[in-house]
């Protein structure tokens, strides 16, 4: 399985926050995961950049309205290769945040999912 | 009169620029992308979702900031590139042993004036003669024997085989060897030129903690010289998997003389996961050449009783 080429604090903050939008069954944009992260912006899509390369998320377009004229926003959601690699990276370096998923109730929501959830 | 001429004319303009922010930031944002990727398809994906991210962003100057961002990060992107280039087309080493300045255009690239660094390096790189870095050697010292100086290696730059891999942490300038989970992952490194046969110290920084397997508890591999077990070697705990919770774990390793390939090697029998990070041989007191033949036994000297003085 192809791995990010280097593994970096904003690699595994945004990684975190795209497992807890796949366990909720969604997916994030950009501009959500700079909120979560608390990183910039050139930061976060470096890493969109490494992850996608190597196959661990997918991206796609959200749908408009007939009425909505504003620019398209990206989703992102984790492929089941990414989801295996980032466990196995959280586990490594941040187990704590592997053991807050599990034990998180059902039923939260992520803020920035895409409509609708499941892709 | 004047002043307030002015006052009113500069509040127009602060208006104005806040108007027109959004949309210079949607345009930087284009521009942007376009410049920070080869790819032209990745350059028209990123372009139409930095303007949807600009748009999501709140407050017009912040949205100008925002691009702004955007922009010298593609600006950096862009001069690495150009820089990288023209490294690439200079050749590397020419036979007289004349290098070119290539690793200054790289660093300068990596600078936040990195636009016109690119121009500045492009003019500057020039030729000086040096001498090709030596490969690693011990050095000695002593009479008797040869008190060797330490030789290091990052494992990383080894052969890494059977799932191991070069991970980088965060943080951390430094390549760790991961991946040494599972038989038959291996690390190997080649010592060049040991200069005689003996018992040397061999020193591996690693780190191990909370492994995959769900378990923390000290970890054993196997030692490999020249592709013959040489011994287990222990990994106790180390308080993280970051480099500065790296301990040292020590053993002694017999060696010939000449050229060695030393494997830290996971085993079915072995515990595993560990990662390494730095590998070091230091020479003990090693026989110049082999043991030091016994001393002939002296002529006897004939003696006679009674000695008469």
């Amino acid at each position: 399985m192809p791995r990010p080429s280097r593994i970096t604090g904003p690699l595994l903050d945004v990684s975190e926050c795209l497992l807890r939008a796949r366990e909720q069954g969604g997916a994030v944009h950009g501009w959500t995961l700079m909120k979560q992260t608390k990183r910039s912006g050139p930061t976060v899509y470096g890493v969109l950049d490494r992850l996608e390369d190597c196959g661990w998320i997918a991206g796609h377009w959200e749908e408009l309205g007939p009425e909505e004229s504003r620019p398209r926003r990206r989703f992102y959601r984790m492929t089941p290769e990414g989801e295996a690699g980032v466990r196995v990276l959280l586990e490594q370096r941040r187990p704590q945040v592997l053991r807050n998923l599990r034990n998180r109730s059902p039923g939260g929501v992520v803020p920035g999912l895409a409509p609708g959830g499941a892709l | 009169m004047w002043t307030a001429i002015l006052s009113v004319l500069l509040g127009l303009a602060v208006n104005e620029c806040c108007e027109v922010s959004p949309w210079a930031a949607k345009k930087i944002a284009r521009w942007s992308a376009r410049l920070r990727y080869d790819d032209p398809e990745r350059a028209e994906i990123r372009s139409e979702e930095l303007v949807a991210l600009i748009e999501d962003r709140p407050g017009k100057l912040l949205k100008l900031i925002t691009a702004l961002c955007f922009a010298a990060a593609a600006l950096r992107a862009w001069t690495r590139r150009t820089v990288a280039g023209l490294y690439a087309a200079i050749p590397a080493v020419s036979g007289d042993g004349t290098i070119a300045l290539k690793k200054a255009a790289i660093v300068a690239a990596a600078g936040t004036v990195a636009f016109t660094a690119a121009l500045t390096v492009e003019t500057a790189i020039t030729r000086v003669t040096a001498a090709p870095p030596p490969p690693p050697t011990f050095s000695s010292g002593g009479s008797n024997s040869l008190n060797y100086h330490s030789v290091a290696f990052v494992a990383a730059d080894g052969t890494l085989t059977g799932g191991a891999f070069p991970e980088q942490y965060a943080s951390d300038p430094n390549v760790h060897v991961a991946g040494l989970n599972t038989p038959p992952a291996t690390a190997s490194i080649v010592i060049p030129d040991v200069p005689a046969a003996g018992t040397y110290t061999l020193s591996i920084w690693y780190e191990n903690n909370l492994a995959n397997d769900g378990l923390t508890e000290p970890r054993d591999m196997s030692l490999l010289v020249n592709g013959q077990f040489a011994g287990p070697l222990n990994f106790p705990v180390t308080n993280d998997w970051y480099e500065t919770n790296s301990k040292v774990t020590t053993t002694a390793v017999q060696l010939p003389s000449g050229s060695s390939t030393l494997a830290i090697a996971c085993h079915t029998d072995d515990s595993c996961h560990i990662n390494v990070w730095k590998i070091e041989l230091r020479g003990a007191d090693v026989p110049r050449r082999g043991p030091r033949p016994a001393a002939p036994p002296r002529p006897s000297r004939p003696v006679t009783w009674p000695v008469s003085l």
